[in-house]
């Protein structure tokens, strides 16, 4: 008798509905695995510049609402980046997952982990539609504005090969006014990254950010 | 390639050599027994090593030894009934009397191409040659097989009129039946119909080419014994059956391929000593292949990353009585291989670049890096075959398949990450009950019900195709009638279908949770007439229909390899096929004829097409979103074998698949270019040692694939090439008592470089150079019937 009532228990209950729906469930895909979707679908790429020796950051930041793996469109840049003559800017690029906003991935953490199979590029271009062997548009070089290549940030290869996540962007003193367009692109290699020129690789990123000099 | 029952002839079929005065002088001093002796052989004369023959009357069994040959020396004088049976042909049932004295029987048993078999048809010992045969059916014997095959099972059938394969690489080999793949074809492995993920372009079947004893491709539509949805055609892959008499056997197959420095091996047990009481003589298998590739060589260069391996095992235990049987098999195939590596793009810039600058490496390597797939396909499988009264069967068989599918690529920022870019998981239950009823004179006929219940999880970093539940059955009925020289028969058959998508858990919701079910109709009609002497003619109308699958409704994302970015349409609803085909079939002794045309109208056939660049922070690609359209193909086949003498053969066959999207007029994409092989083949004869020497020389010729449709910039045509090959081989070869099967062949033997319009990496770099092939086989023991 006692042992009968146990069976009455609300524990009891739950228990062997508990057990019985682990038992239907094992192989039930009911509900997705926690976690699931892609962390590393990029929604938001922001560049910025802060003159060397002071003075306002310049910011612009591209957001595709749905991010890579949803067809709608990135939006156009939110900003122009109006350059100073004369002016060394230091600059950083942040990738960011925030289509969830209680749960923001920070790529750059990724791409910096995997610092040597990623290299950033950064050329300021008249037409961003044109493509070299390696993809990259032809370097505008009267606009007076370059991204040396010596400033990018070093992977950790030996010797250390460029990889981007900071640069630097100096502006010509004669630099002429007007606007021009900065092409961004992150190289993405299987292996062997070598110095980062290499033909083999997948384009991670290829942003366009419009550039004015006053 | 089936006989068919001519009715109840009273006191017929028998074939009657009477060994003459002797014999019966024989028979006399025997007193009242007399002798019954003969052979089995195929229906091109072959013995047929291990096949039973029974006197039914007497329950006494005979197994055929290697020369075809069986003999029961004392039977007593009376008409008996004597079956004859191998699995893989048609049962014949003939009658012998024996009151006069010692009878000699020589059967040809047909291959059985429709699983139709009638198990005691009294029938006539004269086999049809395939005359019966509605669909157009290619068979390989399993001597066929072990001679060609390839480096996958896609590989070892490619050269099967009607069929081509979609490759990437030597690795992967997606079959193709006239110009229809993935969920269009039915792939069989066993009874069992194989899922695994087959709606992905570059998902090839998961079943070890060692494992395949018989490959049978039946081409058309409209079979209810295989499903709805064999829109293209079955592909069956047969399995050796078990031994069912006591001996041991073994066997070991190697098979080198010097184009990617391929070893592959193959270890099999089997026997049937074990007698266990209640249950009878158990009959087992123990087989397990291992195979390992490294990158392969086009003419000029290697393809990087285009390694492989496989480890499969596949182990079966069996039970044959008189009154049926059960058989219980465990089978596991598992792959990792490797995607060339200058394949792999994203945006149409990458794609641009690595068509203009493909990844052509010097030097060889075996390693199997990023990009590749894992692979495993596990499956357990029961059968069990009652004999009922009247010669009814009935049939149960149940299958459980594990597909897990890894991909690990280079999509995103983490490819460190050790977790798969995508991963699935599939589940599926499938059983069946079948009866083949007691033949009614003439009619013969089987119903059946079948069922499946699958799951598959999506446990990968990034959304492919969400994760479902479905449950679908059938039911179907099939009936023959075999008279003369007509025989005429008619299928229908009602599936129904029902899935459940779940919502994929992400907070952009990519696809819905959304419960749906489809349900049709399927069946065919058909009929062959034999109007002349070795004439046949046959025909088929056919209908089918598919549903849509996850893939096709669910799709967003980009498709590495191809750089397209795909989008599915959850409107799409289901195709309907309706197919009419019909073959000429001339049977000679110097040479046989199968001509087949074929017209297969699809209504709401399912393709992508291109809707504009789709624009992300990685850059373009160009958008294809999944659309239905009337689509229709047609086509051709011819195939004949000249062998006007035993010691040379002519096999000549030619292929021409013409798609056409209705709508439009425009041709269908992935549609395989014409397609002419021609081999002739020198054999010597018997001797001490060397048994069949055979040099064979052959070409394949493939005409430009310039058919192809608009406004798809990526699917260059291709142009024609013509490849030669050389083989010289022996049928067996005695090595110190040993047996042996060697041969040795020059695949591409000029090394020319081409590139095949339905090998995926076309677009980058040619298709593999020369490849020596070095085939050995060595039975230990008897082993059962191959």
């Amino acid at each position: 008798m006692i042992r009968l009532s146990v069976l009455r228990r609300p524990a009891t209950a739950l228990a062997l509905g508990g057990g019985l729906l682990a038992v239907v469930s094992c192989d039930d895909p009911a509900t997705p695995p926690p976690g699931a979707g892609d962390p590393e679908n990029v929604s938001r790429v922001t560049v910025t510049l802060t003159p060397v020796g002071g003075g306002a950051a310049v910011v612009s930041f591209i957001v595709d609402p749905d991010g890579t793996t949803l067809p709608d469109p990135p939006a156009a840049p939110s900003a122009t980046l109006t350059l100073a003559k004369g002016v060394t800017y230091n600059g950083t690029i942040t990738l960011l997952n925030d289509i969830d906003p209680n749960n923001v991935v920070d790529i750059n953490d990724e791409v910096e982990e995997e610092g040597d199979f990623h290299r950033f590029f950064f050329t300021i271009t008249a037409d961003p539609t044109t493509a070299d062997a390696i993809g990259l548009p032809t370097f505008d070089a009267s606009r007076g504005i370059t991204i040396p290549i010596a400033s990018l940030n070093t992977d950790n290869q030996s010797p250390a090969q460029p990889l981007g996540t900071t640069f630097q962007v100096v502006v010509d003193g004669a630099a002429p006014t007007g606007t021009t367009t900065l092409n961004i692109q992150l190289h993405h290699f299987e292996s062997d990254k070598g110095d980062g020129l290499g033909t083999v690789f997948d384009t991670d990123l290829n942003v366009n950010f419009p550039v004015a000099v006053q | 390639m089936v006989t068919r029952p001519r009715g109840w002839v009273a006191a017929l079929a028998v074939l009657i050599a009477t060994v003459g005065a002797a014999a019966s002088l024989a028979a006399q001093e025997r007193g009242a027994t007399a002798r019954l002796e003969g052979t089995v052989s195929d229906s091109a004369g072959r013995p047929l090593l291990g096949a039973e023959v029974t006197v039914l009357d007497l329950r006494r069994v005979i197994v055929v030894d290697h020369t075809g040959h069986f003999a029961f020396p004392a039977l007593p004088r009376a008409p008996v009934t004597v079956q004859v049976r191998l699995l893989g042909y048609a049962p014949r049932v003939l009658r012998a009397d024996l009151t006069r004295g010692d009878v000699r029987l020589d059967v040809r048993l047909a291959g059985a191409a429709i699983q139709l078999d009638s198990i005691a048809v009294i029938d006539s010992a004269d086999g049809d040659d395939g005359l019966r045969t509605e669909r157009a059916t290619s068979v390989m014997s399993a001597e066929d097989v072990r001679r060609n095959r390839g480096q996958t099972l896609g590989e070892t059938m490619k050269a099967l009129p009607g069929v081509a394969v979609i490759q990437f690489g030597p690795s992967l080999a997606k079959p193709v039946v006239r110009g229809l793949h993935s969920q269009r074809l039915r792939v069989m492995n066993g009874d069992i119909p194989q899922e695994g993920q087959q709606w992905g372009e570059e998902h090839a079947p998961e079943i070890d080419a060692f494992a395949a004893n018989e490959i049978e491709v039946i081409r058309g539509t409209g079979f209810v014994l295989y499903g709805s949805d064999a829109i293209g055609g079955v592909v069956r892959v047969l399995p050796r059956p078990l031994p069912s008499t006591g001996r041991f056997g073994a066997e070991v197959i190697t098979n080198l391929f010097s184009n990617n420095r391929q070893g592959a091996a193959s270890l099999m047990f089997e026997g049937a000593g074990l007698k266990l009481p209640l249950v009878g003589r158990l009959g087992w298998r123990v087989q397990g292949s291992v195979r390992r590739a490294g990158d392969a060589k086009t003419p000029g260069y290697y393809l990087r990353n285009t390694g492989f391996e496989e480890k499969n095992l596949n182990l079966s235990l069996g039970v044959q009585r008189s009154g049926g049987g059960t058989q219980v098999t465990y089978s596991r195939f598992a792959t990792t291989l490797g995607m060339y590596l200058g394949a792999h793009v994203a945006t149409v810039t990458d794609l641009e670049r690595a068509m203009n600058d493909p990844l052509q490496s010097p030097d060889f390597s075996y390693g199997i890096n990023r990009p590749n797939q894992q692979v495993s396909h596990d499956l357990v499988s029961w059968r069990t075959n009652l004999l009922l009264g009247r010669a009814a069967r009935l049939d149960v068989n149940y299958g459980f398949q594990l597909n897990n599918r890894k991909e690990f690529d280079g999509i995103g920022f983490a490819s460190g990450s050790t977790r798969p870019a995508f991963g699935l998981e599939l589940h599926t239950h499938t059983a069946e009950v079948r009866l083949h009823h007691a033949p009614l004179g003439p009619l013969t006929g089987t119903f059946g019900v079948s069922g499946m219940r699958q799951g598959n999880l999506s446990p990968g970093r990034s959304f492919l195709i969400p994760q479902y539940r479905i449950y679908a059955a059938g039911v179907y009925g099939l009936e023959q009638v075999t008279l003369d020289r007509w025989t005429f028969s008619a299928g229908l058959r009602y599936d129904y279908r029902w899935q459940h998508a779940y919502q994929f858990g992400d907070p952009v919701v990519i696809s819905p949770d959304e419960r749906r079910s489809w349900d049709g109709l399927s069946g065919s009609v058909g009929g062959t007439f034999q109007f002349a002497r070795g004439w046949s003619i046959a025909g088929t109308l056919g209908r089918a229909w598919r549903a849509p699958n996850v893939s096709e409704r669910f799709s967003a994302g980009v498709h590495h390899g191809t750089a397209q970015y795909q989008l599915g349409d959850t409107a799409i609803s289901m195709e309907r096929s309706l197919n009419v085909d019909a073959t000429v079939r001339h049977v000679r002794r110097a040479a046989r004829l199968e001509v087949s045309a074929y017209q297969n109208r699809i209504d709401g056939y399912i393709y992508l097409q291109p809707f504009g660049d789709v624009s992300t922070v990685r850059g373009a690609y160009p958008g294809y979103r999944f659309s239905q359209t009337n689509a229709q193909v047609r086509g051709l086949e011819v195939s004949s074998l000249i062998s006007p003498s035993a010691w040379w053969s002519l096999h000549l066959s030619g292929t021409l698949v013409r798609g056409r999207d209705r709508n439009t007029g425009d041709p269908l994409f992935d549609m395989p270019a014409d397609r002419l092989i021609a081999n002739l083949r020198f054999t010597g004869g018997a001797g001490r040692r060397v048994t069949a020497p055979y040099v064979e020389l052959g070409s394949t010729l493939v005409r430009k694939q310039d058919r192809t449709p608009p406004n798809t910039v990526y699917r260059l045509p291709t142009a024609g090439y013509v490849l030669f090959n050389l083989e010289i081989g022996v049928a067996s070869l005695d090595l110190f008592g040993q047996p042996l099967e060697l041969s040795i062949a020059a695949r591409n033997l000029l090394n020319t470089a081409y590139r095949d319009y339905l090998t995926r990496y076309r677009l980058f770099v040619d298709d593999p150079g020369r490849d020596v092939v070095a085939r050995l086989t060595v039975p230990f023991g008897r082993t059962s019937p191959p």
